[in-house]
């Protein structure tokens, strides 16, 4: 359990969050009333105009938001393709200019974190370019990465994600390149690290503690990155808005928690397990088209596209459940 | 007869308003599409609860002959019905999402409707006489025993009230995968098109267990999809023309004689972005929620959120006009990313001789643009001047600075009370606004 003074602070902080913070706020009021649509409720616009906000808090803001909508979206509350395609472009561009960002203009202490947020939403970009698509296409989608080199990947990334030039990657070698940093971690050990981690709090220098709503995320990284960055050290400004960035793990873990799922059942049939798993899906979302009667070949006179369909049809039932 | 209103030449004014006063509205009773026929004596609605109501132009009383007539109601029925996709546990609505009428041939009128995935075919005729003088059924309307006739009576037609009938032609189902968004008749008047996310098919009128899929943009990865249609039309002349707008404010012109697949376009347009006004809503604001070929085929209209574009068919790098429809949000886009506004489908429309063209905003407002002048005007769909014959007053958005007598600030702009839909009559300065669960019908003050 937490410690006595680490929790006092803990509450203290949370409704700190709670101003601050909309989407945060948004995503835990989601978990309560799930289907509602709070924020339409209110068709008036009370909040502040773009002017005030600096180009980082909008763009925090902007993501937050993203991620809210896709979540909701992943829950099956309303199906628009091109909502969520706009929004994952949406995402895509914000992944791209934290990118540019990290690179350019923060200073040396505060790049270590913007890299960091970035390689989250590299991560977080795998399982969110393809909403509901990721099972679907599970099928054809053989897994991108052989293990090989998904491990290669994964031992050069550290390195990779903070000497590339990171706007010169488009966003699907990133997606991939994310993909292939995720499975080479132990699944179980990821989020031993989260638990853990999540009561350690106290070992933590408490400034960091106190700033870092969720010093969960921290482990995520090698020791040395939370012992390198001394709370003092970067712009109140720069740190602040890195940390809001990290913040944004916490959204990112949630949409990640169902993917790694998905993430392990694709290293799986990449396995030694051999092919069937996969095979599975396809004959599933084969027959969940031919029986659909959905699309029937008659209305293709095209060979390829038949299957396409079943795999669109079937990213949307994923997508309703 | 261009003349969008402001000048000297006419004013606009209001006519009529259809649909309940209350303030709660019921989602089923929200008006989600608007449509004159070609002649303009019909106009049809239809809304989220599945529901086509028909209203029909009556012809002008000689007690009032300053009016030319109003609109009243001439069938109802129920076109859609919600569905459950048992298989991939998928709810279909059933809320219209496109209403297009068929040239009229003969003495019935025809329409084709389409929810999200199934398009309908309806036939909408009268029947004034009725045929009498069956005597092989009795009259509660069994059918007698045939041994105890002994007479042949062959039966009259008489007269009776006129009833109209709409029933249900042709069900077009099963042949789309996403969302429709756009149903389109081709000038040839036995095929026409329909439009989801990543596919456009082509139907004969006819025939319903069969379409050809003449544009796929779904790529073999999911992942890689970065693009969906969002809106497609046959042009109005030529039958092997169509056009289709996507969410990455492109336009893409097929001509069907090129191939039978229209993958490749054969003309693109695409205006260059200005980098000044970048920002991480550019492509969402930039996705076209309406694509309309202007009367003559000429030219064609594009409505994004923020602005309507008019592109001459021969010029592909450029819109020939452009035309601000609320500028002044373009400070608020995070709120309206917030609440979603931002990803509201706003329609565009021309009117008759194509010099204006009609789209809608938030607050009720909606926005005319006179392309000969340059004069544009903002009108406002309320029941507060929904007295007979009031003029409609111009309406003024105070952008920054201080605000005027008579202007509204941005902030207390109603972003829930918002015109997505608008259709111009044919030919006569009658239009057709849909505020949310009210259809408001204005026409121009004969002075």
């Amino acid at each position: 359990m937490l410690g006595r003074g680490v929790k006092r602070k803990w509450s203290c902080l949370e409704e700190l969050e709670v101003e601050t913070l909309p989407a945060a706020a948004a995503e835990k009021e989601k978990n309560e009333v799930e289907e509602e649509e709070q924020k339409d409720e209110d068709g008036l616009l009370a909040s502040p105009s773009k002017s005030d906000m600096s180009h980082l808090q909008q763009r925090q803001r902007v993501l937050g938001l993203c991620l809210e909508k896709l979540q909701r979206y992943q829950a099956g509350v309303e199906l628009s393709l091109r909502r969520s395609v706009l929004l994952i472009n949406t995402l895509r561009q914000i992944q791209e200019d934290m990118q540019s960002d990290g690179v350019g203009t923060c200073a040396p202490e505060v790049l270590l974190n913007g890299v960091h947020s970035d390689s989250c939403i590299l991560r977080e970009d795998m399982p969110v370019t393809c909403p509901g698509c990721a099972e679907g296409d599970g099928g054809n989608l053989s897994p991108p990465l052989s293990p090989e080199s998904s491990s290669q990947e994964a031992t050069s990334s550290p390195d990779q994600q903070k000497s590339l030039p990171a706007a010169t990657i488009n966003a699907f070698s990133d997606a991939v390149n994310a993909m292939g940093y995720l499975s080479d971690l132990a699944l179980d050990d990821i989020f031993e690290d989260i638990d853990t981690s999540m009561y350690e709090t106290s070992d933590l220098p408490s400034a960091w503690a106190s700033s870092s709503l969720w010093p969960v995320s921290v482990s995520l990284w090698a020791d040395e990155d939370v012992k390198m960055r001394p709370p003092g050290h970067a712009s109140a400004g720069g740190l602040q808005s890195c940390l809001m960035d990290l913040n944004e793990l916490d959204h990112i873990m949630e949409i990640l928690d169902p993917r790694l799922v998905l993430t392990e059942e694709l290293i799986a049939s990449s396995h030694g397990s051999g092919r069937s798993p996969s095979c599975l899906r396809i004959a599933d979302s084969e027959l969940a088209e031919g029986g659909g009667g959905s699309k029937g070949r008659e209305g293709k006179i095209r060979g390829g596209g038949g299957g396409g369909g079943g795999v669109g049809g079937s990213s949307l039932r994923h997508l309703a459940q | 007869m261009a003349g969008v209103a402001g000048g000297n030449d006419f004013q606009w004014c209001f006519s009529q308003v259809k649909g309940a006063i209350d303030e709660d509205v019921a989602e089923a009773d929200i008006i989600s599409t608007v449509e004159f026929n070609y002649s303009g004596e019909l106009l049809a609605t239809g809304d989220k609860g599945g529901r086509v109501v028909i209203f029909q132009h009556e012809q002008e009383s000689k007690n009032r002959p300053h009016l030319r007539g109003e609109y009243n109601v001439y069938s109802t029925f129920q076109s859609h019905e919600p569905e459950f996709d048992y298989l991939k546990s998928l709810e279909i609505e059933e809320k219209i999402n496109k209403i297009r009428w068929l040239p009229q041939q003969n003495a019935a009128h025809f329409l084709l409707s389409t929810n999200d995935k199934t398009i309908k075919l309806w036939k909408i005729s009268e029947r004034d006489k009725r045929a009498e003088g069956y005597n092989l059924k009795d009259e509660d309307g069994r059918l007698r025993d045939p041994f105890r006739i002994t007479s042949l009576r062959v039966p009259v037609l008489m007269p009776m009230d006129l009833m109209v009938e709409a029933s249900p032609r042709r069900i077009f189902a099963n042949a789309h995968t996403y969302h429709i968004n756009s149903i389109s008749v081709n000038s040839d008047h036995e095929t026409y098109l329909s439009a989801d996310d990543l596919r456009i098919n082509l139907w004969h009128l006819e025939i319903t267990d069969r379409s050809f899929n003449i544009v796929d943009i779904k790529p073999a990865n999911m992942e890689e999809l970065t693009e969906v249609i969002t809106a497609a039309e046959c042009h109005p002349h030529q039958c092997n023309v169509f056009v289709y707008s996507s969410s990455k404010g492109t336009i893409r012109l097929c001509d069907m004689r090129a191939a039978a697949l229209c993958d490749r376009h054969s003309k693109f347009f695409e205006e260059p972005e200005d980098p000044s006004s970048r920002s991480f809503f550019s492509e969402i604001i930039s996705s076209i929620s309406d694509v309309k070929f202007s009367h003559s085929g000429r030219y064609m209209m594009t409505r994004d959120y923020l602005s309507v574009k008019v592109w001459d068919l021969n010029m592909e790098n450029r819109p020939v006009e452009t035309y601000q429809v609320h500028e002044y949000l373009r400070s608020k886009l995070c709120s309206l990313y917030e609440n979603d506004c931002i990803f509201d489908k706003f329609e565009c429309c021309w009117n008759g001789s194509d010099s204006a063209i009609m789209t809608g905003s938030y607050n009720n407002f909606f926005r005319m643009f006179d392309r000969n002048t340059r004069r544009d005007i903002t009108l406002e769909a309320s029941r507060e001047s929904s007295k007979p014959r009031a003029t409609l007053k111009p309406r003024k958005v105070s952008t920054g600075g201080k605000r005027k007598k008579d202007e509204i600030s941005v902030d207390s702009l109603d972003f829930n009370k918002k015109i997505l839909h608008t259709a111009w009559h044919p030919k006569d300065n009658v239009i057709a606004v849909a505020a949310t669960n009210n259809l408001y019908i204005f026409q121009d003050k004969i002075n």
